[in-house]
C-alpha cells in the first residue's frame, strides 16, 4: 500500500514535471508544430523573443570586449532595430535629443532652423538593375515652416527637399542608383569613359562627405544657437540658404486675420469651446498643423460636429478596421470654413476630411498634405522614443471597401 | 510527522512543475528571472528585469499595432540587429540564420569555384587570369575568354558579382559555361567541376631597370608565409637594391601568418598582445632562428584597405624600425572577433579582444556618426595619395604614384 502511494507520488511528480515542460512549450512555441517529441521539438523551436533579448544582451555583457556601462542603450537599440526594420518611413525612431525636439514641436515650438521635416519616398523612373536589391533611402522633405523663423525669412517652402547640410551631402538612393545604371551603360559601351568617370568622381566626393537623412533631420530640428548652411531642391531648382537656429513658437489658439488658429495641443479644447460660443459662422486655420495630438483632435471634433462615425482607420493586415467616431457631439454646429494647405497633415487632415466629408465644413486654401496616418507615440526609459503608424484614415464606412466601392475621397 | 511528509510531497509538485517549466533555461545555462517573477505574480523594478519587460511590451505593441503586421521572427531579428548595433562597433554584427550559414561557409572555405579571376564585360564576365592547378586552367580556359552563359542562362547585363555567385557552388558539382573566345567563330562549351581553388595570395615581379623587387600579398591565408618565401627567393636571385612589399587592399586573415613572416625581421620579439574582457592577455611573439638577412632597404605600401593582420605586419615593421611605410593610413582594425551561434541558426559576430602593437598600441578606427573616417590605423612615413582616375582604370605600375615613391625612397637612400 505504502509503495503504491509512493509510486503514485512519483508518477504525480513526473506528470507535474511534464506539465511544466508542456506549458512552457505552449508559451514559447504557440505556432510550432506539435510533434509530441520534446527532444525533436527542442531542435525546431525558435527562441521566444524575450528570451532572445536577454540571451543576447547577457552574452554581450559577458563576452563583449568592452564592458557595457549602459543597459538602457541595449534596450533602446533593440527597439530602434524593430522600428527601423519595419521598412516604413512614417514610423520613426528618435534618439533622446531628437525625441525632446519632437515633443517640443508637438507642443507648438520648433527648435533648430524653424521647420519640421519628414521622410518621403520620391517616385523615380530609375529601376534597380536586375539582381540588385532596391535601395530605399528616402528623401528628407520640409512639411512645415514656422512663420517668422529663419527658414521662413529665407523663403524655405513646404515640399522643399534637403540636399546638403553644412556641406555634407544628404544620402539619397536616386543618385546612387543613377550611377549604378551608368556603370552598366558604360560596360555595355552606351556611354563613354569620360561621362562615367565624371559621375564617379562626383558621387565619390559626395559619399566621402555625406550625412544620412536621419542625422540631417536631427541637426536641423534641434539646438537653439548657431547657424547652418542648407541647400534645398525645389522641383529641380537649387536653393542655397544660411539659417540661424533658435526657438520658434507656432501661432496657436487665437484669431489671426479673421481665422482661429487651431492646434491640437493642451488647452485646445477649452480655447475652441470659448471661441465658438455665440458664433454662427467661424473660420479655422489648420495650416502648419503636422504633429497634432489625435485624442485632442477628436475632442475638438466633438465640439464642432454631431455625434456619429466619420470614417475608419484601415491597416494592411486583414484585421477589422477601427471606426473613427465621437460619442457626444454638437448637434447644432456653426457654419465652418477650414483653411488648409500642404502643411495640414495627419490629425489635422483627418479633422478636415471628417468635417468636409459630412458637409459640416467647407475647405479653402490648397491641397492638404495627403497624409492621414494615425501614430502611436512611445517613450522609452532613456528618453528616446518612436512613432508607430497604426492606420490610414478613410472617410465613409469600411463596408464600402468590402463591396468594392472604395471608401476614401 | 505525516503532516510534514504531506507538506513535503505537496511542495514537491510545484517544484517539479517549475523544474519542467524552466528545464530549457537550466539546460541552456540561463535562468531568466522575469519568467520566475511572472509565474509568482511579482512585479519588481530592478533595472535588468524592467529592460526585458519593456522590450517585450514594445515588441508586442509593434507586432499588434503596426499598419503592416510584421512577421514575428523578422521583428525579433530586427530587434537583435538593433541591439547589437547599439554597441557602435562595425565589427560586431547580428546574422540571421541564412547569413550566418553563408558566413560560416565563406570563412570555412566551403565556396568552390573554377579558379579564375573575372572582370565585368558587356557580354557577361571576362576571364582576366586562370589560377595555376585550378580546374579552369586544366580544362583549357584562357585569359581573354568571355563567359556569356552559365548553366544555360545568358548573363549579359547581369552585375558581375551576381554572375560570380552563379558560377560558384558546392564542391564537386559541375557548372556549364558558354564562352566567347576572340577569334573563335562559335561559342565554346565547357563543363567545369567546382573545386577548392587557392587564389595566388602572393605575387612578385622584378624590375630589372633599377633592380627593385616587388611582392604583393593579397591576404594572410595560412599558406602565405611559404608562398612569400618562394617569391622572395625568386626576386632575390636577381640581386636586389630594394624590395617593395605591397599590403594595399589586404584585408588581413590569420594573425599567425603575419607573426611567422615577421620572424624574418625580428627574433623572439613581441608582435601583439591580445586583451580580453575578463582582463586576461595573450601574447604573440616571433620565433627564434627564422631571421632573414635583408641586405637592402624594404618599403611597405599600405592604404585604408590594409586591415587586421596586414596593418599588424606594417605596424610591427614600423615599430621595430625595419621598414618605411608609404601610401595612406591603414584601416584601424585592432580587434578579434568570434561568432556565437544561436540555437535557431542565427549568430553574433562579436569583438572579444583588442590587439596592441609593441609601440604603436591599438590604433582603432574612429568614425563620426555618419561613418566618415576621423582617426586610427597606422600612419605611413610618407603619405602619397593616388590619382582617383588611375584607381578606376586598374592601376598599372607605371601610373602608380605610391609605388613610384617607394622606388624613389630606395634609390635616393632614404628608405
Amino acid at each position: 500500500m505504502k509503495s503504491l502511494t509512493s509510486a503514485g507520488i512519483i508518477v504525480g511528480l513526473l506528470a507535474s514535471t511534464i506539465a511544466g515542460l508542456n506549458i512552457r512549450d505552449k508559451r514559447d512555441m504557440p505556432e510550432s508544430p506539435n510533434t509530441g517529441l520534446l527532444a525533436s521539438k527542442d531542435e525546431q523551436f525558435d527562441i521566444a523573443e524575450a528570451d532572445y533579448y536577454s540571451g543576447i544582451s547577457n552574452l554581450i555583457k559577458d563576452k563583449y570586449v568592452d564592458p557595457v556601462t549602459d543597459d538602457k542603450k541595449l534596450l533602446s537599440g533593440a527597439v530602434r532595430g524593430m522600428v527601423m526594420g519595419l521598412g516604413d518611413i512614417n514610423s520613426q525612431f528618435y534618439n533622446p535629443n531628437e525625441f525632446t525636439a519632437f515633443k517640443n514641436a508637438r507642443s507648438g515650438q520648433y527648435h533648430g532652423v524653424g521647420v519640421w521635416l519628414d521622410f518621403k519616398s520620391i517616385k523615380t523612373d530609375i529601376k534597380p538593375t536586375p539582381g540588385e536589391t532596391e535601395l530605399s533611402l528616402p528623401r528628407l522633405a520640409v512639411v512645415s515652416v514656422a512663420p517668422g523663423s529663419s527658414a521662413d525669412k529665407a523663403g524655405v517652402k513646404v515640399g522643399d527637399l534637403v540636399t546638403e547640410v553644412d556641406d555634407h551631402w544628404v544620402l539619397n538612393s536616386e543618385e546612387i542608383v543613377r550611377f549604378r545604371k551608368a556603370q552598366q551603360d558604360f560596360f555595355a559601351k552606351k556611354i563613354d569613359f569620360k561621362t562615367i568617370n565624371d559621375m564617379r568622381k562626383d558621387i565619390k566626393a559626395k559619399l566621402e562627405k555625406s550625412v544620412t537623412p536621419v542625422h540631417a533631420k536631427e541637426r536641423m530640428i534641434s539646438g537653439e544657437k548657431g547657424s547652418m548652411h542648407i541647400v534645398f531642391d525645389r522641383v529641380g531648382k537649387k536653393i542655397d540658404t544660411k539659417l540661424e537656429k533658435g526657438v520658434y513658437d507656432l501661432p496657436a489658439l487665437k484669431e489671426i486675420n479673421g481665422a482661429f488658429v487651431l492646434t491640437f495641443t493642451s488647452g485646445s479644447v477649452d480655447a475652441l469651446k470659448s471661441y465658438i460660443a455665440g458664433k454662427s459662422e467661424i473660420a479655422i486655420d489648420l495650416r502648419n498643423n503636422v504633429l497634432g495630438d489625435f485624442e485632442t483632435m477628436r475632442k475638438c471634433l466633438s465640439i464642432l460636429a454631431p455625434a456619429g462615425s466619420y470614417g475608419y482607420f484601415s491597416n494592411e493586415k486583414k484585421a477589422t478596421p477601427v471606426i473613427f467616431k465621437i460619442e457626444t457631439g454638437n448637434p447644432k454646429p456653426p457654419k465652418i470654413k477650414l483653411i488648409v494647405d500642404q502643411s495640414t497633415r495627419d490629425a489635422a487632415e483627418v479633422f478636415a476630411a471628417s468635417l468636409s466629408a459630412k458637409g459640416i465644413a467647407t475647405l479653402s486654401g490648397t491641397e492638404m498634405g495627403n497624409s492621414r496616418r494615425h501614430h502611436d507615440i512611445v517613450q522609452l526609459p532613456d528618453g528616446s522614443g518612436y512613432t508607430l503608424t497604426t492606420g490610414v484614415f478613410k472617410t465613409g464606412a469600411p463596408t464600402d471597401v468590402v463591396k468594392g466601392k472604395g471608401g476614401s475621397k | 510527522m505525516k503532516a510534514a511528509k504531506l507538506l513535503g510531497v505537496a511542495l514537491a509538485f510545484p517544484a517539479c512543475f517549475s523544474f519542467g517549466f524552466y528545464w530549457r533555461d537550466i539546460k541552456h545555462g540561463q535562468f531568466t528571472p522575469s519568467n520566475r517573477d511572472r509565474l509568482l505574480g511579482i512585479k519588481t523594478n530592478s533595472n535588468k528585469e524592467s529592460d526585458e519587460t519593456v522590450f517585450k511590451q514594445n515588441f508586442s505593441r509593434i507586432l499588434a499595432d503596426h499598419i503592416k503586421r510584421p512577421d514575428k521572427k523578422e521583428l525579433t531579428y530586427s530587434a537583435m540587429e538593433g541591439l547589437v548595433a547599439s554597441l557602435g562597433d562595425p565589427h560586431t554584427n547580428f546574422f540571421v540564420p541564412k547569413v550566418n550559414n553563408e558566413f560560416r561557409d565563406e570563412t570555412q572555405g566551403k565556396f568552390f569555384g573554377i579558379g579564375a579571376r573575372l572582370l565585368p564585360d558587356p557580354l557577361g564576365v571576362k576571364v582576366v587570369s586562370v589560377f595555376t592547378d585550378g580546374p579552369a586552367k586544366r580544362l583549357g580556359i584562357k585569359g581573354g575568354d568571355v563567359i556569356v552563359a552559365v548553366d544555360g542562362k545568358v548573363v549579359a547585363g547581369i552585375p558581375s558579382d551576381d554572375i560570380v555567385m552563379l558560377i560558384k557552388g558546392k564542391e564537386g558539382t559541375v557548372v556549364k559555361l558558354k564562352i566567347s573566345r576572340p577569334g573563335a567563330v562559335t561559342p565554346l562549351e565547357f563543363s567545369i567541376p567546382r573545386e577548392k581553388v587557392i587564389p595566388p595570395n602572393v605575387e612578385s615581379k622584378f624590375l630589372p631597370a633599377n633592380k627593385i623587387g616587388y611582392i604583393k600579398i593579397v591576404n594572410f591565408a595560412l599558406e602565405v608565409p611559404d608562398q612569400f618565401d618562394h617569391e622572395l627567393q625568386a626576386v632575390e636571385s636577381n640581386g636586389l637594391k630594394g624590395l617593395v612589399i605591397d599590403l594595399r587592399d589586404n584585408p588581413g586573415g590569420a594573425l599567425d601568418a603575419a607573426v611567422t613572416m615577421l620572424g624574418k625581421w625580428v627574433e623572439e620579439k613581441n608582435i601583439v598582445r591580445l586583451k580580453f574582457r575578463d582582463g586576461s592577455e595573450e601574447t604573440n611573439d616571433t620565433e627564434r632562428g627564422q631571421l632573414h638577412n635583408f641586405k637592402y632597404p624594404v618599403v611597405i605600401l599600405v592604404n585604408e584597405d590594409s586591415a587586421s593582420a596586414a596593418e599588424i605586419m606594417a605596424g610591427a615593421l614600423k615599430d621595430y624600425g625595419k621598414a618605411k611605410l608609404v601610401g595612406d593610413h591603414t584601416y584601424g582594425k585592432f580587434s578579434v572577433q568570434t561568432v556565437f551561434s544561436q540555437r535557431d541558426g542565427a549568430g553574433i559576430k562579436m569583438t572579444i579582444a583588442h590587439y596592441f602593437l609593441p609601440k604603436s598600441g591599438a590604433l582603432s578606427r574612429k568614425v563620426d556618426e555618419d561613418g566618415a573616417y576621423i582617426s586610427g590605423g597606422i600612419q605611413p612615413d610618407v603619405k602619397v595619395e593616388l590619382n582617383p582616375d588611375i584607381e578606376f582604370e586598374a592601376a598599372t605600375m607605371d601610373k602608380d604614384a605610391q609605388f613610384a615613391k617607394a622606388v624613389e625612397l630606395i634609390l635616393s637612400g632614404k628608405a
